[in-house]
């Protein structure tokens, strides 16, 4: 191992000792001056090239004293071209103008170069092309968006819960400004929290990621917020039948500083509200907030400040007057996420950059009933009952971009996370009685992390490769794992690749979850002396193969992927267990320890030019899991596994002022566990009596229906004087399938009056749904 | 071509494998349900034979009344086979053709046309009846029960009432005597700390005479995981009205009849009467 390293040192130095000046700069969007993240900086005619990093920056090294031709390319903006000598170093910061959006080329996987691409299962998707696709309610989301990616599954019907090659939707670190954000969702599931107007960049990885990101299985949504332009405020913002949003950017100072702020709320509550009687309501309502500064200290020296705040709120209040009793009750549920990001780059060198980041993610979900009963002859009741749980993290951490030679980039860094958990919280307050019950617990460790990583390129070939040790104290131990990571790419023909990859990552938290719908009255617990971490390797290879004339990209991509550790409920556990009160109740022994695998193929189609682009993707795969404590230990598929699932999404720009888009999706349905038929049997020792008795099979033995669903929309543009606004209409589950969103049984009298009738019956949720939509930018 | 053969292989290399998963595929119709629970205590030994049902049929035992299956119990290499009773609607015979014997183990067959059911038990030792230390809180009476330390059954279930209860309400004390509940009745030695155990009756000294029947039985391990996850089950199956999901994790009742469902279990119970007042 060590003998390896020794050569990788040595390879790295050997490019060091080549006679050449170096080019850096960052690369920004022409006017607002707002970074480019993986803009490809090229010398023409040579293999020497780079991508930007995070936050724009980009480092090659480059002959002296010779004519060189500098390229840069970024998706959806003007290729830039310039022509130079350099006699030293130099810095050269590069503007790119957007395209117009009729000549706009979008894409979902790219990156080229003359080198194959290392990068395996890492997908971008542009805010604009999130936008284009049509949505529930007009309410464009990323993470919907994702789920129309092969290999990505959603969970139930209008879930925002991912399953990326069978890891459950724990499994996906999900990262807002480098700040984990825990249950990303509104509105019980419906709608992620994160608003496009405030999103700068989307990038996806699914598996194979690099050793920079760590403590999840299966993904890494890394999202990024706009900084905000520098050079004049600018707004969007929409205004749609659930929410509505406004987005404001602008300079502070002048080229110098900036700020974002950005909002959105529903508002059923508050039409809603009017209409209900005085003494029965019930509210609902969500709203975020997204907000940056970005200050330009010096050349060197950049500091970031970022926030989101989001809260979900329902509410219900009843008051029932009786002859000589009042009884007021007052029950409700919110939820909220906030994170905090403050970040600070500097240019150590022109080679070497390095960013450190302060982070604090919190999420918090109560469930809380408040009753009064007051009586006319004095003799009152009054109680208060509180469920609360939630997760805090504070993050320190430290990260390296170096730039040693043309062939190599370098990461390093270091983490370091306080994470608190506190699982459950139950408190009884009986106000006349002035008793209180509770039962609080509260769970602390520390995870850490330092990683290495490096981007080797040399002419058809490219590799990243790295390690990264993770590791978590508890109270009692520590976990400590080596987590290697490799991907390697191979440009096979001018235009065909060739990939594979190996990555083992470790989780630190787990999620237990009844519905599987990634709902935020699921549980985020801890790793424990008990419940050990979570644990993965997958396998990958593939193939991608472009056809530059017609604007298509085909991609193959096959995967296995062996988990270890993964928790779920035991049988017959729920997870706010309100019933049992105050007693000290202990989420460990309502959890079982398994492994799992999954295995598939995913194959994507895009096509990137002209009037028409979009995608269609096609998952083939398996997904198995095996507890000893759950179906007798035998081996069975989780709720998520999917055999086939299938999505085509089509974007048409009919002319400059409209654009019609539409997608559609199939998935193989969920297995679930229910009912099949039913028996006799006894319900005690000693009695005759015989009760019914479901039959269920093994684990999840019953396929749903197959889910498929299709959405329509046109979008109708039109410039301003002020700017540009867009009425969009759209039509969700177009042709009104009822697709499954739960089962249950039903009991129903016999017409014979002979007996009771059990059938099984679907729950379906949305019908064919309309939507308008009216958005403004200027 | 070449592309096809690439893409081809790839998919074969990862995804052309068995997943290992055997989903169960029994038809409700063809399920057979097979129900017994042996003890040396029994006066009658039973055995209930039924049909599963399918969904949308209508719920009655009798529909689902097997009366010709072929049941029979063997213990010590020794056949019995039992009978069917239209009244009791079961299979029985009685102790005297069939004795339950502590620590035994019992081999039960059913033979429903060419489907066999199969399943074995094994009653548990005689229990040793618990000691009853009384004690009195205000008008309450608090029972501690205690076992002396001799090896005990693992698994156990207890239960008790009141008998023999004479109370003259009186103005201001109208309420009679009543036990308090054990919030779970099915004990696993290896689980729980089950030395003394605490019963309570509320209101026991307000009576003019009252007893306590304590009935204290000693379980199989299949017999324990049967009535356990038939609790649970049923705990689940009342969790949803059918506007929202089910938010508990689905419960299957145990079984042990190899190629059926139900249980074949043993149990060996004492009862203790202990006078209060």
């Amino acid at each position: 191992m060590i003998k390896w390293v020794w050569i990788w040192v040595g390879l790295l130095g050997g490019h060091l000792k080549a006679q050449n000046v170096i080019l850096s700069g960052y690369v920004r969007e022409a006017g607002s001056r707002e970074y480019l993240v993986g803009a490809v900086v090229q010398i023409a005619g040579s293999s020497v090239g780079n991508t930007t990093n995070a936050y724009g920056f980009y480092s090659l090294q480059v002959p002296a004293k010779q004519d060189l031709m500098v390229r840069c390319g970024y998706v959806g903006y003007e290729p830039y071209q310039q022509m130079m000598t350099l006699l030293q170093n130099t810095t050269l910061d590069i503007a790119l103008t957007p395209q117009t959006q009729q000549l706009q080329e979008v894409s979902i996987a790219e990156k080229s170069g003359q080198a194959g691409s290392s990068e395996m299962g890492n997908l971008k998707l542009s805010v604009q092309q999130i936008k284009d696709i049509p949505a529930l309610l007009g309410e464009k989301d990323v993470i919907k968006a994702l789920q129309l990616l092969p290999g990505v599954q959603k969970g139930t019907e209008g879930s925002t819960a991912l399953y990326v090659r069978g890891g459950g939707p724990d499994q996906n670190l999900i990262l807002l400004d480098e700040a984990q954000v825990y249950n990303a969702n509104h509105l019980f599931g419906f709608f992620s929290v994160f608003n496009g107007d405030a999103l700068k960049n989307v990038s996806f990885w699914k598996g194979s990621f690099p050793a920079r990101y760590g403590g999840r299985l299966s993904s890494v949504i890394d999202l990024q917020m706009k900084d905000g332009g520098k050079d004049k405020l600018r707004g969007e913002g929409g205004i749609g039948l659930l929410s509505s949003r406004v987005a404001i950017d602008g300079p502070i100072q002048k080229g110098k500083s900036s700020f974002l702020l950005s909002g959105r709320r529903s508002y059923i509550d508050l039409l809603t509200e009017p209409l209900l009687p005085a003494d029965s309501k019930i509210g609902y309502r969500f709203y975020d907030l997204n907000a940056k500064l970005h200050f330009d200290l010096s050349p060197k020296d950049k500091l970031y400040l970022s926030g989101y705040f989001g809260h979900d709120r329902l509410r219900m209040s009843e008051q029932v007057e009786r002859s000589t009793s009042t009884i007021t009750s007052k029950a409700g549920m919110a939820w909220g996420n906030a994170t905090a990001t403050l970040r600070w780059n500097r240019l150590l060198s022109q080679k070497l950059f390095v960013n450190t980041t302060l982070l604090m993610t919190d999420f918090t979900f109560l469930l809380f009933d408040d009753f009064r009963l007051t009586r006319t002859n004095g003799n009152n009741s009054s109680t208060y009952t509180e469920y609360r749980s939630g997760i805090r993290d504070y993050t320190v951490k430290v990260d390296f971009d170096y730039f040693p030679s043309n062939a190599h980039a370098v990461k390093l860094g270091a983490m370091l996370t306080q994470h608190r958990f506190s699982p459950r919280a139950f408190v009884a307050e009986n106000r006349i009685a002035q008793t209180l019950e509770n039962n609080i617990q509260q769970f602390e460790n520390q995870e850490f992390g330092v990683y290495a990583e490096d981007t080797y390129t040399l002419n058809q070939f490219s590799a990243n490769v790295g390690l990264r040790f993770s590791g978590l104290r508890v109270p009692t131990r520590t976990y400590a794992f080596v987590e290697p990571r490799a991907s390697v790419g191979y440009r096979w023909r001018p235009n065909t690749e060739l990939k594979a990859s190996y990555a083992r990552n470790n989780q630190f938290v787990h999620l237990l979850s009844n519905t599987g719908a990634g709902l935020s009255t699921d549980l985020w617990v801890p790793v424990t002396e008990r419940v050990p971490p979570q644990q993965a390797d997958q396998i990958a290879v593939g193939l991608v193969k472009r056809f530059p004339k017609v604007g298509l990209t085909f991609t193959a991509e096959s995967y296995r992927k062996w988990m270890r550790n993964i928790a779920a409920y035991r049988e017959g556990a729920t997870f706010l267990i309100l019933s049992e009160g105050a007693k000290p109740l202990n989420w460990e022994d309502n959890v079982t320890i398994g492994r799992g695998l999954s295995y598939g193929t995913e194959l994507l189609l895009q096509k990137t030019k002209g009037r028409l682009t979009g995608w269609i993707g096609y998952t083939l795969s398996w997904t198995i899991h095996q507890f000893d404590e759950l179906n007798n230990g035998l081996p069975f598929y989780p709720r998520f596994d999917r055999r086939h699932d299938a999505s085509v999404v089509a974007n048409y720009k009919l002319s400059p002022k409209m654009t019609l888009s539409a997608n559609w999706v199939y998935a193989t349905g969920n297995a679930l566990t229910v009912a099949q038929g039913y028996y006799f049997a006894p319900s005690s020792l000693g009695s005759s009596f015989l009760d019914r008795i479901d039959y269920l099979g093994t684990r999840n033995s019953f396929r749903a229906e197959a889910y498929h669903r299709l959405d329509l929309a046109v979008q109708f543009h039109k410039k301003k004087r002020w700017g540009e606004r867009t009425w969009e209409v759209g039509l969700f589950n177009a042709y009104n399938r009822q697709n499954p969103l739960y089962y249950y049984l039903k009991s129903e009298n016999a017409p014979d009056g002979s007996g009771q009738r059990m059938s099984l019956q679907k729950r379906a949720l949305f019908p064919v749904l309309p939507s308008i939509n009216y958005n403004f930018k200027f | 071509m070449r592309l096809l053969a690439i893409i081809l292989g790839m998919g074969i290399c990862l995804c052309n494998c068995q997943s290992g998963v055997e989903v169960a595929r029994i038809a409700p119709d063809e399920l057979i349900s097979v129900s017994s629970f042996l003890s040396p205590q029994d006066t009658l030994i039973r055995v209930n034979v039924l049909r599963g049902r399918a969904l949308n049929t209508t719920a009655r035992v009798d529909s689902a009344l097997i009366r010709d299956a072929q049941v029979i119990i063997t213990s010590h290499g020794q056949n019995i086979q039992l009978t069917y009773n239209e009244a009791l609607r079961c299979y029985v015979t009685t102790p005297k053709s069939l004795p339950i014997k502590p620590s035994e183990r019992y081999h039960l067959r059913v033979k429903v046309g060419s489907k066999l059911c199969t399943a074995s038990c094994q009653i548990p030792e005689n229990p040793i009846q618990p000691t009853i230390q009384p004690q009195r809180e205000e008008d309450h009476f608090i029972g501690i029960l205690d076992w002396p330390s001799t090896p005990l059954p693992r698994f156990f279930t207890l239960t008790y009432e009141l008998r023999d209860v004479i109370f003259k309400p009186q103005l201001g004390s109208t309420r009679g005597p009543y036990t308090g509940f054990l919030t779970d009745n099915l004990f696993d030695r290896q689980k729980q700390n089950t030395q003394a155990l605490e019963l309570r009756v509320f209101n026991a000294y307000k009576a003019e005479r009252i007893s306590l029947r304590i009935v204290y039985q000693a379980l199989d391990e299949p017999t324990f995981r049967y009535l356990k996850t038939y609790r649970d089950f049923d705990n689940w199956r009342s969790n949803t009205s059918g506007f929202i999901p089910n938010l508990r994790e689905p419960q299957p009742v145990f079984s042990n009849i190899e190629g059926g469902v139900g249980i074949f279990g043993g149990y060996n119970q004492t009862v203790l009467n202990f006078k209060i007042k």
